[in-house]
């Protein structure tokens, strides 16, 4: 475990600047607003910081993109809709350090030339919408945040802006279309939001997370971030450790670090006995078997070669109790709860699967429902328009996979 | 520019830079089935049936929303995308009223269509559809939520090309629906009655309201008298309904032959009540120009679906829309009120039979702008299907022509109007821009 990006977790009041500015708050939007967009662009290429939210797109590229667009009204938004089940990485970054967030936010805005920002924090968070009003009124009155910050000719200010309580709108461009008052589902891309945004206009999108690390990176310097992670995926990353542990919570790691560590070491349990299946990334990541716990790194391009996702960082550790069955009716009944209802394989796909996952925790399934289990997780998982749809069925087959012995036991001979 | 090669089905295609799939398929004669695309109207990518497999992607791409690249290579029919195609429309089959022999849509259906193509015999997945439901709104439309796959085509040319948003998307997830935005009040909603969303669903889940039980009884009743009229040329085009394999068609000789054979009293020709509209309209003109009393230009339409629009949506424009009814209107009162005293008769013993191209006319039978003068209106889609219920056999039917009608129309003085006629609402709004950088400038 390492103190990268949760150095400003333990400050005891989360809405004391001072104490913030002590530790070495707002000394890197002091270096940045010295420095010309592109130069700030530039280090975050450099330092390679990569997003958190799941895709792991390199954020630097994204500044870039967004940079580059000649619209005179750019949009900086704040993903904070963490929705994902057995994530809350970003409910303990909003909790506790909201102006790192917006300090993060200020500095994108910067880069990319963007005047107005949004914070879109998932409605169930209303505590923590509250905290960064708060927060950004205090850097409003300390001209760190409205018109010309820091007596510079940059001018920026932030709105914070709730959800209504729907898993899609984490999704970034369903997330645009709630913000603009309409119902929250995934535009086509391309154009992507960079290009063609928030009502048309070029609009950066990022993790809570990933504008965290972006203070540290100008007040520390890019190399120091170097230091931590492998070569492809610099950095530290949050983990959302869950389950049959004795110790859950948040834990900083840096990429690659060994997933026995974690289980083991930070979330304290000593035998992988009591462990009946671990799943990485949240719900729509994939489960696997106890004994591969020793050759998992969590580093995005090793996982990818095993057929794992690193997510947004969430472990779940299910124990031996864990009835497979109901686990995935729960499962399958949350995305079908979620789908949102644009397309068709994702809308009607999920709504069959969990009747038969339904039908499977009561008892028994008939030969042609566990086909139909086959066959609609495959079409799915190819045809959906997103992310949502293409990810719901993970992790039905990887547990059928692990447990074929168990579903042969609930088909109907 | 640089024109960009492709392999579909292996078969070399050259697109052009911005094409989709679907669109260079389609050059080379590869129809991809689509339930939600259609040509005028954005991409949505909503029902995925027109997912194809391209190389060196891991999942397979919607055709309509993916754009051409040098060097694709794409398969429309590899098992895994016909696997893909077929269970996607059986799970919307699943979710659908499969009452294919008594729906309005039976045969034109897209769903049934592609369903048959795919030879869809069997309900693989259990039925799910929320509850049968079928509601008569007006003389327009029928709505049966049972049958509507979501494809969103009703929305978008509700929204997008009539900007009236009287339809949109309710519901989540499976729950999802086209539904008024009020939800079932079309009236409290900015339904215009175009009937654009009629026209625009695959299946029979809204579809225009048919007329011809009317027409029947009317015939049938001794006591009245009834008079059909029409703006028309060209035949009547009657699709293979009367059983024959080719495509046939109606010359409009041969029609009022037939309109006559199965009872219609008079047959009529309103071109003339085209030019009797354009003088009214000039008339009123000049009268409101007169006497300083109203605005110009004079907003008007041949289509009463624009009427309603400036009326609920655009109130600002009211004070200038023109008293003049659309040419259909005015030969309805017409018949009603001078052809009435010429045959001796009550207006309300004569049936007035409109038969129109545009939907939009329908709902002057539930709402007429002065007194009713249209008591029926007859979709040109209908007269196929009067055809086939007479079961007459067309070719000994005797060709006659149109009823002869005196209508007055008065002198023009050639004076300058400045009348504004739309056609749509597009042009509504399109004019209302210009108006207002105008005043800018």
């Amino acid at each position: 475990m390492v103190k990268y990006i949760t150095k400003y977790l333990d400050c005891v009041n989360p809405l004391s600047l001072q104490e913030y500015m002590d530790k070495g708050g707002f000394a890197g939007l002091y270096n940045v607003l010295a420095s010309q967009p592109k130069q700030v662009v530039d280090i975050v290429i450099k330092a390679g910081l990569t997003g958190r939210g799941g895709a792991c797109f390199p954020t630097g590229r994204k500044w870039e993109a967004v940079s580059q667009q000649l619209d005179s009204q750019k949009y900086v938004i704040c993903n904070a809709d963490e929705g994902e089940p057995g994530t809350f990485k970003d409910k303990k970054l909003l909790q506790n350090c909201p102006f790192q967030i917006l300090e993060g936010m200020v500095i994108s805005a910067y880069a990319v030339g963007a005047t107005r920002g949004i914070i879109y924090v998932r409605g169930e968070y209303s505590q923590e919408a509250e905290l960064l009003k708060e927060a950004s009124c205090i850097l409003r009155k300390a001209n760190l945040l409205g018109n010309c910050i820091l007596q510079t000719k940059f001018s920026f200010d932030i709105e914070v802006y709730t959800g209504a309580g729907a898993y899609i709108c984490g999704e970034e461009t369903a997330l645009l279309e709630s913000i603009e008052g309409k119902r929250g589902i995934p535009r086509l891309k391309p154009p992507f939001p960079g290009e063609v945004g928030l009502w048309g206009h070029p609009t950066l999108i990022n993790n809570v997370e990933t504008l965290c690390n972006v203070p540290l990176i100008f007040e520390l310097g890019a190399e120091k971030y170097l230091n931590y992670g492998s070569k492809a995926y610099p950095g530290t990353k949050l983990i959302s450790l869950s389950g049959a542990v004795t110790n859950p919570g948040i834990y900083e790691v840096p990429f690659g670090a060994p997933l026995s560590e974690i289980i083991f070491s930070l979330g304290k349990i000593s035998n992988k006995e009591v462990i009946k299946f671990v799943q990485l990334g949240g719900l729509s990541g994939a489960c696997f078997s106890p004994n591969r716990i020793d050759e998992i790194y969590m580093e995005p391009n090793l996982l990818r070669e095993i057929g794992l996702t690193l997510g947004s960082g969430a472990v779940y550790v299910a124990s031996n109790e864990v009835d497979i069955k109901h686990y995935l009716n729960a499962a399958m009944h949350f995305f079908m709860h979620e789908s949102c209802g644009r397309c068709a394989p994702c809308r009607e796909g999920s709504r069959h699967i969990a009747a038969i996952t339904k039908s499977m925790k009561e008892g028994k399934i008939t030969a042609k429902e566990q086909a139909d289990l086959d066959i609609i997780s495959q079409v799915m998982k190819d045809t959906a328009a997103c992310g949502l749809g293409q990810t719901a069925t993970t992790s039905l087959r990887s547990l059928m996979e692990l447990f074929s012995e168990e579903f042969v036991e609930v088909v109907e001979a | 520019m640089k024109q960009i090669n492709l392999t579909i089905n292996n078969q070399l295609v050259v697109a052009e830079p911005g094409e989709t799939i679907l669109q260079a398929a389609k050059r080379i004669g590869i129809a991809i089935p689509t339930l939600c695309n259609r040509e005028d109207l954005i991409t949505k990518g909503n029902c995925r049936v027109c997912s194809v497999e391209v190389e060196g992607e891991a999942r397979l791409m919607a055709a309509c929303e993916t754009s051409v690249i040098d060097g694709m290579r794409v398969h429309t029919d590899s098992k895994r995308v016909l696997t893909a195609r077929k269970t996607i429309v059986e799970m919307l089959l699943s979710a659908h009223n499969r009452e294919c022999t008594c729906c309005e849509k039976t045969k034109a259906c897209q769903l049934q269509k592609i369903a048959d193509d795919l030879e869809i015999l069997d309900e693989r997945y259990p039925l799910v559809y929320i509850e049968d439901f079928r509601k008569e709104y007006n003389a327009l439309l029928v709505r049966e939520p049972d049958k509507c796959i979501k494809c969103g085509r009703c929305v978008d040319v509700c929204s997008y090309m009539q900007y009236t948003y009287a339809l949109g998307m309710l519901g989540r997830g499976y729950n999802t629906c086209a539904d008024f935005s009020k939800k079932d009040d079309i009236d409290a909603s900015g339904c215009i009655g175009c009937g654009k969303c009629a026209e625009a669903c695959p299946t029979g889940a809204i579809y225009p309201n048919k007329h011809l039980t009317s027409l029947w009884l009317a015939i049938d009743d001794p006591n009245k008298f009834v008079v059909m009229y029409m703006l028309r040329e060209a035949p009547f085009d009657l699709g293979d309904t009367a059983g024959l394999k080719e495509e046939i068609s109606l010359p409009i000789n041969k029609a009022i032959g037939f309109f006559k054979d199965i009872g219609i009293d008079v047959v009529l020709d309103a071109t003339r009540a085209v030019c009797l509209c354009a003088k009214q309209r000039e008339e009123e003109f000049y009268t409101i120009q007169e006497s300083d009393d109203g605005e110009i230009p004079l907003l008007t339409s041949d289509n009463p679906s624009v009427f309603r629009f400036l009326e609920k949506h655009k109130n600002k424009l009211r004070g200038q829309l023109s008293m003049t009814p659309t040419p259909m209107q005015l030969m309805g009162t017409y018949i009603k009120t001078y052809y009435s005293q010429k045959l001796g008769l009550e207006p309300e013993n004569i049936i007035t039979v409109a038969i129109t191209d545009d939907l939009s006319n329908k709902l002057e039978v539930d709402r007429p702008v002065t007194e009713k003068s249209m008591d029926i209106v007859l979709f040109n889609d209908e007269i196929p299907v009067l055809v086939a219920q007479t079961m007459v056999d067309l070719n000994t039917i005797k060709p006659k022509e149109f009823d002869q009608i005196f209508m007055q129309i008065p002198e023009s003085n050639n004076k300058k109007s400045n009348i504004i006629v739309f056609n749509d609402p597009e042009e509504v709004c399109a004019w209302i821009t210009l108006s207002t950088e105008g005043n800018d400038n």
